[in-house]
């Protein structure tokens, strides 16, 4: 009963007018003293289950929650951390490497529990940065335009199939514009450090004319209505949840390996609710926050769990917490790899 | 203990942080070495090409940050974070310790001069990360050093209580053996010893054969005064029964005449087994020491009361120009050699001389006393002082005990007793005792 007042508060604050300008939501008691402020990248529409769960679970407190851009979030955690100011008690981004270069400058403060001493290694850093979800990132194709048996199982398949039929596929795959989407960037990054068909998979790409959106929503739209064929590197979660209501959506984990991106959340340093912001990481990590997840398919068992058991046999590579990912974010470097990208795909 | 153990404590954590400086320092060092490789020349510019490898390397330090800065000749910022404006000279690795937000970092500073068409000077490479990892490395090297040489130290311990009980078993054989013997038993102990405290038991058994010549000495002493001091307590006894029953007035101060003389010959008697206890005493509890044989001769001479003995005599003393050592003890050597003045006025026949000789190629020296008469028996001279001793009491003037005496003397100082007949018919007796050195060596 109580859950559903929550929902329908949260409802009710989505649908005020202020909404559509600043993204953001507060849900649970507003007069509550204790308000937890959260920054995040992941669409409020898509977060909002963990949210009222986590206010159900604390019923005395308030939450507020900011929807950003990857880029937005990182820049006001950045900028607040330098000048020694206090904005939000937790951020949580899919930019991991962003989240990991919080860390590295000092800017966040560290959190332990039970929970998070369960997490992998590869999934926190210093106790500053912790992996909250497990989302592959996937190839998505249009059903009915491609039988899934003749859908690609590697990217090997991919490369074949997009020289093959190049006439068919021109201008009719899609992937992240890795200059504006910083998930993209990052995947296509990992890639580029994985994997030796890199060089071939773009060098197929722009032969096929491949079209880059900044979105996720965007290419999987564009799959479904058939305007592409095939979406490459999409944030698995996304897909699956919308694979679930539109069986036009196929959603494949490549078998030759997938890169799994776990979001990050960090505390600042200057958060003014560190212990509610501590609260809520070990929340999401409970079984009842995997409950949620697993829900919204960014998760399907628990982070360890995940990893070490794939269901259908891919080879999972979860991204690591740790600064390794800080050579994506060099100036030189991101330039000369968007160069190379660009060359490749113009 | 302490001191040992603070020594330990700063020698662990010296050799710890050594140890994880260097280790750190090669990490640091690999990366930046990669990250200088990686900078090329594109269109006239320093281009860093990251390598994600050096990154790997850093992030073998788990929970340490990570900083890299790479400046072009002016020491501008190419790329990364916070240049220091340090140089290394080139093809040599520096390294810098600073301060970055209250964390101590360690810094690799490594230059790379380029000397292109489009481009020629140095491009500086930092890469540094905070010193979490080395502090742990080193905590971990330290603590594991002083649990190994806190077991060490247990071991050494252990065997050190094992030495000790081993070695200190032969001690308590000797203390069962010294429990378990006869009060009088003063043979020397044998018991197997370590050679570590052999000298300890040689040390108690020169002790107990000092005992035991000295008990042997007493009791010999103690025999011999008995039997001497019997006869001339029996006659006395006798003398004085006899002048019980007598009458007659010449008779009896005949009798008291002769009880004079037997208690005149028992005092000398009594006086001399004291003066042989003396020299037992004396010889075998007091240290030897150099004595001028001279000096011993004036001093017997001096002593000697020649009024007691009946008159005056003429005596000659016959001593060498220089002084004649002996190691010994001056009141036991004069005391024997009164004794054998004693006998020669008492028994010999004038001139009297007491000589002093030293034979340097024997090594021995002489102290002697010699006279005209003819002496003493020649088959009576072997076991001359025991035979002596044994009938000294009987005669009435109770002579005899000194040579007894001087046999003691004699054989306290590793001398003996030397008797000769001189070419003219004389009768010489005296003691030999070896040669000290001349000089003291002092």
């Amino acid at each position: 009963m109580k859950r559903l007042a929550l929902v329908l508060a949260a409802a009710i604050s989505a649908a005020s007018p202020g909404f559509a300008q600043d993204r953001s939501i507060v849900v649970g008691d507003e007069q509550s003293d204790q308000q937890l402020h959260i920054i995040g990248s992941t669409d409020l529409e898509f977060i909002w289950p963990l949210l009222v769960g986590f206010v159900a679970f604390r019923s005395d407190i308030s939450l507020k929650y900011e929807e950003l851009t990857t880029k937005e979030v990182y820049e006001r955690a950045k900028s607040a951390c330098d000048e020694g100011r206090t904005d939000g008690d937790l951020w949580i981004s899919s930019a991991i490497d962003l989240q990991v270069s919080l860390v590295n400058d000092l800017c966040a403060q560290p959190h332990r529990s039970r929970m998070t001493e369960a997490l992998p290694d590869w999934a926190k850093w210093r106790n500053e940065v912790f992996g909250l979800t497990f989302e592959p990132a996937v190839l998505v194709y249009n059903r009915a335009l491609i039988a899934p048996d003749q859908a690609p199982r590697s990217r090997f398949d991919l490369v074949d199939l997009l020289r093959a039929e190049s006439a068919g596929f021109r201008g009719r795959i899609a992937t992240y514009d890795i200059e504006q989407a910083g998930v993209g960037y990052l995947f296509a990054f990992q890639d580029a450090q994985r994997a030796t068909t890199f060089g071939r998979l773009i060098e197929a790409f722009g032969r096929a004319e491949a079209d880059v959106k900044c979105c996720t929503a965007d290419i999987v739209d564009g799959v479904a209505n058939g305007r592409y064929l095939i979406g490459y590197n999409v944030l698995g979660s996304y897909a699956r949840a919308r694979a679930k209501d539109d069986d036009r959506i196929g959603v494949v984990e490549l078998e030759d390996y997938t890169l799994v991106l776990s979001r990050a959340a960090v505390v600042p340093r200057q958060a003014r609710n560190a212990g509610l912001a501590g609260a809520f990481i070990d929340f999401t990590l409970s079984a009842e926050g995997r409950r949620i997840l697993i829900d919204l398919s960014m998760l399907r068992q628990s982070i360890a769990e995940d990893a070490e058991h794939p269901s259908n046999g891919e080879k999972l590579e979860p991204i690591a917490l740790s600064p390794v990912l800080l050579v994506g974010l060099d100036a030189h470097k991101r330039a000369s790899f968007i160069q190379l990208w660009k060359e490749s795909l113009d | 203990m302490s001191l040992g153990g603070g020594l330990a404590l700063v020698g662990a954590e010296l050799y710890g942080h050594r140890a994880a400086e260097r280790a750190f320092d090669k990490i640091l060092a690999g990366a930046a070495f990669e990250v200088a490789r990686s900078i090329s020349i594109v269109d006239g510019d320093p281009v860093v090409d990251l390598p994600t490898s050096a990154f790997e390397l850093l992030a073998l330090s788990a929970d340490d940050r990570v900083m890299y800065a790479v400046a072009d000749p002016e020491g501008r910022l190419l790329t990364g974070a916070n240049p220091l404006g340090i140089l290394a000279p080139p093809g040599e690795i520096r390294f810098v310790d600073q301060v970055d937000r209250g964390e101590p970092v360690r810094y690799a500073v490594l230059t790379r001069m380029f000397s292109e068409r489009t481009f020629s000077g140095p491009v500086t490479v930092y890469v540094g990360h905070t010193t979490i990892g080395r502090q742990a490395l080193q905590s971990e090297i330290v603590s594991n050093a002083l649990i190994l040489l806190l077991g060490v130290c247990v071991v050494m311990m252990i065997l050190a209580l094992i030495a000790v009980r081993v070695s200190l078993a032969p001690l308590r054989q000797i203390e069962a053996a010294l429990r378990a013997r006869d009060p009088m038993d003063l043979t020397p102990i044998d018991v197997e010893v370590p050679a570590e405290i052999e000298a300890n038991v040689a040390a108690l058994n020169r002790f107990m054969r000092r005992l035991s010549r000295r008990v042997n000495a007493m009791q010999r002493l103690i025999a011999d005064a008995s039997h001497q001091l019997q006869t001339p307590i029996a006659a006395l006894v006798v003398h004085t029964r006899t002048a019980m029953t007598t009458e007659d007035p010449s008779a009896l101060r005949n009798i008291a005449q002769i009880s004079n003389q037997r208690a005149l010959g028992l005092g000398r008697l009594a006086s001399q087994l004291l003066s042989q206890a003396m020299v037992i005493h004396r010889t075998d509890s007091i240290s030897m020491e150099r004595v001028d044989l001279r000096d011993v001769a004036v001093r017997a001479e001096e002593e000697t009361d020649f009024v007691a003995l009946g008159g005056v005599y003429e005596t000659w003393l016959v001593l060498p120009e220089d002084p004649v050592w002996v190691l010994g003890e001056k009141f036991s050597l004069a005391e024997g050699v009164k004794n054998l003045l004693n006998n020669a006025l008492k028994y010999g026949v004038a001139p009297y001389k007491l000589i002093v000789e030293a034979d340097e190629a024997r090594g021995a020296a002489l102290v002697a006393v010699e006279d005209c008469g003819p002496g003493i028996k020649e088959e009576l001279w072997s076991d001359l002082a025991v035979r002596f001793a044994r009938t000294a009491g009987s005669s009435s003037s109770g002579a005899g005990l000194g040579l007894s005496i001087v046999a003691s003397v004699a054989e306290a100082h590793r001398g003996r007793i030397q008797i000769e007949r001189t070419p003219a018919g004389g009768f010489r007796i005296g003691v030999s005792l070896p040669l000290a050195a001349p000089e003291d060596p002092s």
